[in-house]
């Protein structure tokens, strides 16, 4: 399941938030955080306890293209964003629990994924890679992992009277 | 209640549509058949193609949105959009309205953009009696018409 922050929530309504800009968001893998929506970046990751992975061969992955498309079908708006890919990593290592996209350009947090599912989590074979899986399943399991799938989507809003 | 319509959810994630800068002006549409929600609409003349009926009593006019803030509320959480709440004029014994619906202009398209429908209006005071009134927004908030609550996240 992910989770979008508030922050996030907020620059959808006032433009700062343009998911459809190349690389302009990052992945990044998080042990020891639990989600609050109010954190705003990822210095409130760390502050609140999260420690980034710091398995050798990991770097955070930069989201190379986002799309934004509307479904008349289901009522909603989707976002498609490749799946993040870290790695080869050494083996031995535990793959974290969360995974955090932020903005490149100052760590401005716009959702989380927990917990990671994906071609790990678990410990991982020397040399392989973990790739997150954001969310529906493309539609053969053969390439279930393989490729962009929708990570985000955008119903009607819970508006209360 | 409130709806958003297909295409602002889009414009909100992709930089079409700023809540906050962009000239955003209410409407107001009469009840009826074929006056309901349709999210696949995208302007203003689909609404109407559809049936929707717009105020046409003495001294009705489209209102500018004026922009207030985007506050978020912790609590629940979420993120809220708030206005100076419109202001419409009216004559005595005018049929109440049943929709306000939020929209934009967009040369791209030479017309309205629809981003929300707003239905049950509840305009304060009853437009039945003569003279101005103001459209409520969510949970007797004024111009609080948008809130995101949250996002629907699929399960791998």
């Amino acid at each position: 399941v992910s989770r979008v922050y508030n922050i996030a929530k907020a620059g959808f309504l006032d433009g700062s938030y343009d998911l459809t800009i190349p690389s302009a968001y990052e992945a990044s893998l998080w042990d020891s955080y639990t989600y609050d929506p109010e954190h705003d970046t990822l210095s409130d990751v760390s502050s609140a306890g999260g420690v980034e992975w710091t398995a050798p061969g990991y770097s955070r992955y930069t989201i190379p293209v986002v799309a934004v498309d509307i479904n008349d079908l289901d009522i909603r708006a989707d976002v498609t964003m490749s799946r993040p890919e870290f790695g080869p990593i050494a083996g031995g290592n535990l793959v974290p629990d969360n995974c955090i996209v932020s903005k490149v350009s100052d760590s401005s947090l716009l959702m989380i994924v927990l917990p990671i599912q994906g071609t790990y989590p678990g410990v991982i074979s020397e040399g392989s890679n973990v790739v997150v899986v954001w969310g529906i399943p493309d539609s053969t399991p053969t390439d279930r992992y393989q490729g962009p799938a929708i990570s985000l989507y955008m119903e009607d809003f819970g508006i209360f009277e | 209640m409130t709806h958003i319509y297909n295409a602002a959810k889009a414009g909100m994630m992709n930089g079409g549509l700023n809540i906050a800068s962009d000239t955003i002006e209410m409407s107001l549409w009469m009840g009826g058949a074929g006056t309901e929600y349709d999210p696949t609409d995208r302007v203003i003349g689909d609404y109407a193609a559809g049936g929707g009926v717009e105020g046409s009593w003495v001294g009705y006019a489209r209102q500018i949105m004026v922009f207030d803030s985007i506050t978020i509320d912790p609590l629940i959480p979420q993120a809220e959009a708030n206005f100076f709440a419109p202001v419409f004029q009216t004559e005595e014994g005018a049929d109440q309205p049943a929709f306000a619906i939020l929209s934009r202009f967009d040369a791209s398209v030479a017309g309205n953009r629809i981003i929300i429908s707003h239905h049950n209006v509840q305009p304060v005071p009853n437009p039945q009696t003569g003279g101005t009134f103001i459209v409520r927004g969510q949970n007797s908030n004024p111009g609080r018409f948008i809130e995101i609550v949250d996002f629907r996240t699929p399960l791998p």
